[in-house]
This record gives structure tokens, sequence and C-alpha cells, in this order.
């Protein structure tokens, strides 16, 4: 099996967000995309029952060769980081043109994705590159089987869980539930070092979108705690309702 | 006349909320700027659903475009988008708007790759400005909003959060087309079974109360206090992750990063830590109230009011004092 991982470093969500201008300042503590950890777990296992290589393949500033360690620590076998000076973030579409770009020259039976960016909130990537190949794309997977060139893989949708079986080639993107991420042992940190990984510099020319503003949420809440005993704190709570109108129907 | 072109999804035969809403908003802007709106709906068997179309006609599109076979009744991510893209190519719309469902947001990625263009996913806000849409969206976790200027001309995409945007009714009927479908629909996809999974009985997405529980609820038959409380405003129930893995609620009830982003008048956050990952889903909520024993929980922090205590004993009180009030009225 050839299996490549599309991967991406975000800010640390667990951290305040900070912004410079219309972009995200590079000051603050970034991380392998959660969702894209498991993703590229889930190549790791898929390698493991039926042999193969795992290319991990990420676009971005210098910055995101830390994801890429990640990455090979938790068994990639080699990393690619095109490399890109602007930031094309919030423009999937010139994220998913670039990778399928470099992807054409690699090849491949199965493409994994994270199921979308903490930062972007789109999810778009993985459903890009399918449709720019023309080959199936499921979303969102929370368990996959692979059996001689037959998948089944049961997906997230709307109002349930679908399962669905597909040919290969085809792109996954996960969902959270897909594995378990097992912690990663030093030694596996350290032999990550001497892995291959490639860079190579790309120049996002092609742009769908651009920023116009990014500004952070104020934390307009006020955080009130009701004193009181129960029955006390309960009735304020119920003055708050009746002013807000919202008892009415 | 340039062409706003919105796919509507059907659930069950009917037309979504979430599809009267962004056939609204797509009124509006045609209103404002001078363009068409042409709908298009996939579906099996309209005439069934006679009701449906006289619904349709009014909803704001000035036509409908109607795609019938057996192979739209269940959602194929490879078919749907190969009619879908097939329409858009005929049609060259300036803008392709679809609600913000789990397929809605899958089709506008497929869309905005195959025409390439841009893709704004789950927006609060659109409008365009001379020929580009300007787009509004929630990102890095619920913590930012950023605003988006394609510079793309045509096909540009965008996915209409839902319980944001106003439903229209206009005066006229929209002509409604029939399409010829090809019958040689395929698909390397297929469906093997399907569960559906909601044990809430209203909706997270557009509900206007959420009461969610996390996993100080204990266990899933605890979630009954949460039902009562929700059921006296009509509202909706929702969990944090912690519950959800914990199988006290099911997957499609979990709100936060992985799960819904929900935007209601009010949440009520019951036995929940306030997590990073858990406020991703409700910093839209207008106004957030936290029960929770533990005075040192973040979610006190995130929240707009908070109740340090037992949630067994303060939720049954809350509902109860609510049943009052409205046994007065
Ligand atoms: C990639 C990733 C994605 C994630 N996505 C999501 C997501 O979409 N949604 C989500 O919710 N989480 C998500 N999480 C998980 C998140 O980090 C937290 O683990 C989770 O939200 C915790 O759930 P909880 O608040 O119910 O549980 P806990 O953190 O255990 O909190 C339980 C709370 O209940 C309180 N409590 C206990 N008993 C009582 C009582 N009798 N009365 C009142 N209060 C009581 C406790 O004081 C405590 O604060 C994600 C994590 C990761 C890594």
């Amino acid at each position: 099996m050839n299996i490549i991982v599309c991967v991406k470093q975000v800010p640390d969500i667990e951290k305040p967000v900070k912004i410079a201008g219309k972009v995200i300042d590079e000051s603050s503590d970034f991380v392998l995309n959660p969702l894209d950890e498991h993703a590229i777990q889930q190549a790791v296992i898929v390698k493991e029952k039926l042999g193969g290589k795992i290319i991990v393949l990420t676009l971005g500033p210098e910055r995101a060769k830390q994801a890429l360690l990640r990455c090979l620590a938790r068994g990639a076998d080699e990393a690619i980081h095109l490399k890109t000076d602007n930031d094309c973030n919030f423009d999937s579409t010139a994220v998913s043109v670039i990778l399928a770009e470099k992807i054409k020259t690699l090849p491949f039976d199965i493409i994994f994705f994270g199921g979308k960016a903490v930062d972007t909130n789109s999810g778009d990537c993985g459903v890009q590159v399918a449709k720019i190949f023309g080959i199936p794309c499921i979303p969102e997977i929370i368990k996959l089987e692979i059996d001689n060139e037959k998948v089944v893989a049961v997906r997230q949708v709307d109002n349930g869980e679908e399962m669905v079986e597909c040919s290969l080639q085809a792109v996954f993107t996960c969902q959270k539930g897909i594995n378990e991420l097992s912690i990663l042992p030093l030694p596996k940190i350290m032999q990550a070092k001497r892995k291959p990984l490639k860079v190579e510099d790309v120049c996002v020319n092609n742009r769908f979108s651009e920023i116009i503003d990014l500004e952070v949420l104020p934390n307009k809440r006020g955080g009130l705690i009701l004193e009181g005993n129960p029955e006390e704190q309960v009735k304020r709570l119920v003055e708050i309702f009746k002013k807000q109108g919202i008892l009415r129907e | 006349m340039e062409n706003i072109f919105v796919f509507i999804e059907l659930e069950s035969g009917a037309i979504t909320k979430s599809g009267i809403e962004v056939l609204g908003k797509a009124r509006e802007l045609a209103d404002k700027y001078s363009k068409q709106v042409v709908g298009l709906v996939l579906g099996n068997d309209f005439n069934n659903f006679a009701g449906l179309l006289d619904c349709l006609a009014r909803l704001g599109a000035d036509e409908f475009l109607l795609a019938e076979s057996d192979k739209f009744t269940d959602y194929n991510s490879e078919i749907y988008g190969k009619i879908i893209c097939g329409e858009i190519e005929k049609l060259k719309p300036q803008i392709v708007l679809l609600g913000s469902s789990k397929i809605g947001k899958e089709l506008a990625a497929q869309i905005s790759a195959k025409f390439l263009s841009c893709c704004f996913q789950d927006c609060v806000d659109i409008d365009i400005e001379g020929d580009f849409l300007k787009a509004k969206r929630l990102v890095l976790a619920g913590k930012a909003f950023v605003t988006l200027k394609s510079k793309c001309s045509q096909f540009q995409v965008a996915t209409l959060r839902q319980g944001i945007f106003q439903p229209k009714i206009i005066g006229k009927d929209a002509e409604i087309t029939r399409m010829d479908v090809p019958a040689d629909l395929v698909s390397r996809i297929i469906r093997k079974e399907f569960t559906g999974r909601t044990s809430g009985k209203v909706s997270l997405l557009g509900a206007k109360i959420i009461v969610s529980g996390g996993r100080g609820m204990k266990s899933g038959e605890n979630f009954k206090i949460l039902e009562e409380l929700a059921d006296v405003f009509g509202g909706a129930v929702g969990a944090s992750r912690g519950a959800v893995d914990l199988e006290f609620r099911v997957f499609d009830d979990q709100v936060g990063l992985t799960g819904k982003t929900v935007s209601p008048q009010i949440y009520i956050a019951c036995g929940i830590s306030g997590a990073p990952q858990h406020l991703a889903g409700i910093t839209q909520a207008k106004f957030i109230v936290a029960i929770n024993k533990d005075s040192g929980a973040p979610i006190f922090k995130a929240a707009d009011m908070g109740i340090v205590g037992d949630l067994f004993e303060i939720v049954p009180l809350l509902t109860k004092s609510l049943k009052n009030l409205k046994g007065e009225k």
C-alpha cells in the first residue's frame, strides 16, 4: 500500500489566540493539527496490516517542519515539506491545488487527511484533492477496514452513521474516534530526525480568496456567579430568563 | 443577468429548514444586486410530495430545476456531485450557495475544486462587493471571525450556517423545470448500512435553547433531567465529548470542535468542565449558563452566568420553577 498523509501545523487552541494584522502571530505556539495526528496513526495501522510505505506531506512555512517530524515519529517513512513564505490560510482551494500537483508525482493507493483543521474549520482539502484526481472521498470516517482492494468505512453523516464500501484509489479524512493515539516514546522522536525529509520551495501564485479581516472575539461574558442557596440561585436565574423574554410562548 | 445557484437539500421528501434559509438569503442578494436565483433539487418520486413543489415555488427562487431518479433517494457524494457540477457547468452561475450540513459542505468543496474557485464554509454573513463574494466565518476553534473576499468572478461557493439567515416568502411562483437525468449514474461508493442516531427530539442546529450535559451527569439515564428542562422551553439536549465517550449520549448530540457548532439564545452547560474543544462549539451562543460543582472549572469563565452547585439539585429545581411560572400564565 502506498499511503500519503496530508497534514497541517496549526495554532495550539488550548492557548489564547494571538493575531498580528490579518494573520496568526508567529510567536504563537503551533502544533500538529489534532485530527491529522489521527490520520497519520491510521496510516500506520494500515501499513502494519498490509505493508507499504507512508509519505507525509505538508504545505506551510519553515516552522511546519515540526509537524512533519511528529508524523515521522508516529511512523511515517518519508516527509515532504512544501515550503511557502506566504501562508495561504483560509484559502483551501489554493492549498489543495498545490497538494494535488505534488501528489501527482507520487505513487499512491490511499490518501489520508484529518477531518478538519482547528484553525480554518473547513475540512475542504481532502474532498477537493479527491475531486481534482476524480477519485472517491469518504470524509470524517470513524472506522476503516481494508482488504484486497476493497475498503469498508464508517463515516459520520448529519443524522447518523453510514457504512460505505469503495474502491481504491481513494481519499479518507479522519474523525476523532477512529483510533487511539499511543504516547510517543522518546527514542521514536529521536529516530524521526534521521528519516528522510525533503524540502521543496513552492510559491502560492494562484489564490482564490483573500483575507480582509481577522478579529479575535472579545470575551464579553460576565462570568457572574450567582450567590445564595440553591433555591435563591435558581430564582435569580429564572428572573434573568424572564427578562430575556424567552419564556413567553 | 448573473445567476445565484442554490442547491436545496431534502430530508425525507421535505425541504430542510436550512434550505429555506439559504433561498431567503439568495433572494435578498438577488433583489439587492439584480440577479436571478436558480434552485436545484435532487429527489426521488416528486409526485408523492405534491405539497413540496407548491411550497418550494414561493421560497425565493426565480426558477427551480428538479432532478428525479431513484439514485437520489440516499445521498451519494459522487452522484450528487456529478449532477450538481454538470448543471453548474451549463449555467455558469456567479455564486453557488448551499446549507452548511455535512452534505452541503462536502458538495461545496467538490464544486470549488471542479471549477477552481473559492470555498467559504459555514458562513455567518455574506455579501457581494462588485463581482466578488465576501464572507464572514468563525475560525480558530470559535475564537475569531475571519472576513474573506473571493478573487474569482464565477462559481464562487459558500455554505451558510443554519439558524442565522431569514426565510422569505415571495408573491410570484418560481418556474419549475424537470431536468433530464442520465440513466447511467454509477458510483464507486456504495452505501451498505445506515444507522440513524438522533436520541434527542429537537435538533441542536437551529435550536433556541440547548441544555447540555457532560461527564458530571454520571450516567445516560440521568440525562432525563436535562430532557425535562429542555422540554420546558421546547429546546434541545446536547452533550460534551466526555459524555459521548462514556456513551451517555450518541455522537450526534456532541457539541464542540469535533461535534456541532451551535448558536442558541441560551446554552445551559451542566457538569461540563469547559475544555477549549467544547467551548469551540458554543462561542456563538447568546447567553451561556454554567452549572458545575467545581468553582474553579474553566466553564465559569466562558459563561455569562454560573451556579456553583450540584447539578442534580439545581436542574430539577430550575425545571420546577420554570414549570410553575408557565403554569401561572
Ligand atoms: C481533537 C480533540 C477534539 C475534541 N472535540 C471535542 C468536542 O467536540 N466536544 C467536547 O465537548 N470535547 C471535545 N474534546 C474533549 C475535551 O478536551 C474534553 O475532554 C471534554 O470536553 C470533557 O468533557 P466534560 O466537560 O464532560 O468532562 P470533564 O472535563 O470530566 O468535566 C466534568 C465536569 O463535571 C463537573 N461535575 C461532576 N459532577 C457534578 C455534579 N454533580 N454537579 C455539577 N457538576 C459536576 C466536574 O466538576 C467537572 O468540571 C476534544 C478533544 C480533542 C483532543
